[in-house]
């Protein structure tokens, strides 16, 4: 043969051991499910870096002038940190915590829900809504398929564990749902029980440093969400109602924002201020807003001392 | 077109393209669902395009380029089995499979740009101005990656026979 056929039947060969496509449309329909469980937890995202000393880099937060009324700042029990009320007393070797989200009320620092994951090394938290490799724990959000799964004794209490690309432990402590995954771990059904039995209780908090003048119509739970990067960090804050209806999120990060972003603007200090493109149409987070938003943020350099540890 | 029925029509094309970019049906599996699950979350844009399948199409190569980056090069792990049971008519089977296999490993064996580039030219059958739009580059930059890859597959060749 001479070399066009040759090659061309070279790759109708290599084209044949494509893989079916109902596998892979499984594996893209359970990290939607996981991407809407994710949306309703108005996940926002990390930080690395130094920055120990949280040095304020934005400024106070200013009242908006025009027709729309900021949600007051946050009171100083949440800037102080709310408590994430359990922890696991065992992981697995090697993954160490890389990500903090928290969602409080913002008047009284009433608890709703918190979630950390704990991730191999080298690997950094996933920006995409994808799952985070390793070891997550969501606190206070209840998720579907509830029945899912095999039972599984945890001390005392009853719990299911869902086993698909990721394992999935489970249950309610006292009315709180609780649940455990591991990802892209190996033996990780073992590793989600495990964890989920060693369950302590936590006094590690995750301390609000960032507040925004978001329009009063998405007034509600705060929800702040922490992380590192590469040579930085990235911090979000998310205002939500509370039915649920509505949402916005500003971002905060050092180095580049995403390609495509609703909005975003520069900062001194290789700042980058911004809100995502994947805005839900029917919260008409207007331009306007956002822009008023994001000039009016404050925020300091999330404490990252917690990044790397593996404490309760 | 919504998501579910785009990925209805287009999914098995769209896994057979990544596979012969990445000759590796394997990395190509986990490129098609991490640009299908992010294309997903912004899909009333993508649908909103002329072609989304042409944006998703470069979606894959711009992955592709991106795990190659972060990943050492892989070797192909072709069975003869599988290609036995597929190809053109040969003129000589015998002789003919053994230079397919060989052809096959010398692709895969190709940096992935100059790759995806022979590619495209020899599988989806586009032309150099085409390639060029769909990977961000001038045509001369295809032809360059082209003729160095003809180039290295014949000089495989050469050394081989």
């Amino acid at each position: 043969m001479t070399d066009e056929p040759l090659i061309h039947a070279a790759f109708e060969a290599i084209a044949a051991t494509a893989p079916p496509p109902e596998r892979v449309r499984a594996r893209i329909a359970a990290r939607a499910r996981v991407h809407r469980q994710r949306r309703t937890l108005l996940v926002g995202a990390g930080a690395l870096g130094g920055a120990a000393a949280a040095t304020a880099v934005g400024v106070p937060l200013l009242a908006r002038s025009g027709s729309g009324v900021p949600a007051g700042p946050a009171a100083p029990s949440v800037a102080a940190g709310t408590p994430f009320r359990f922890g696991p007393g065992w992981l697995p070797d090697g993954v160490s915590e890389q990500y903090r989200q928290v969602t409080v009320m913002p008047s009284d620092a009433a608890f709703f829900g918190s979630r950390r994951s704990w991730l191999p090394p080298g690997v950094a938290y996933p920006e995409d809504h994808s799952p985070a490799p390793g070891i997550t724990l969501t606190i206070g959000e209840r998720f579907g398929d509830a029945d899912a799964g095999e039972p599984v004794t945890l001390g005392q209490a009853r719990g299911r564990l869902a086993v698909t690309d990721m394992a999935t432990v489970s249950w309610e402590h006292e009315g709180t749902p609780i649940r455990v995954t591991a990802y892209q771990l190996p033996n990780q059904a073992d590793l989600a029980v495990r964890v989920a039995r060693s369950l302590t209780r936590s006094a590690s908090t995750l301390p609000l440093n960032l507040t925004v003048g978001f329009p009063a119509r998405f007034g509600g739970r705060l929800t702040l969400a922490v992380h590192p990067r590469p040579g930085g960090w990235l911090t979000s804050v998310t205002s939500e109602t509370l039915d649920r209806t509505r949402s916005a999120m500003v971002v905060a990060s050092t180095g580049e924002a995403p390609k495509h972003t609703y909005a975003q603007f520069g900062r001194p200090g290789g700042i980058t201020l911004w809100v995502p493109d994947e805005q839900d149409p029917s919260a008409n987070f207007t331009r306007d807003e956002v822009d008023q938003a994001l000039m009016d943020l404050a925020f300091k350099a999330p404490d990252l001392s917690w990044v790397g540890g593996r404490v309760a | 077109m919504e998501f579910e029925e785009f990925l209805s029509a287009r999914l098995a094309a769209l896994l057979r393209y990544a596979t012969v970019l990445a000759c590796d049906p394997h990395l190509a599996e986990d490129i098609v669902q991490e640009v299908l699950s992010r294309a997903q979350t912004r899909w009333a844009r993508i649908s909103a395009a002329d072609v989304p399948e042409a944006y998703v199409k470069r979606m894959i190569v711009n992955e592709l380029a991106s795990w190659r980056r972060r990943r050492a090069a892989r070797v192909v792990p072709m069975s003869l089995s599988a290609l036995d049971t597929v190809g053109a008519p040969l003129e000589d089977p015998a002789t003919a499979v053994d230079e397919r296999d060989a052809m096959i490993r010398r692709l895969a064996a190709l940096p992935v740009r100059q790759r995806i580039v022979i590619a495209l030219r020899y599988y989806e059958g586009l032309s150099d101005p085409e390639i060029a739009d769909l990977i961000g580059c001038r045509p001369a930059t295809v032809r360059s990656h082209a003729a160095r890859g003809l180039a290295t597959l014949r000089e495989y060749s050469r050394s081989t026979t």
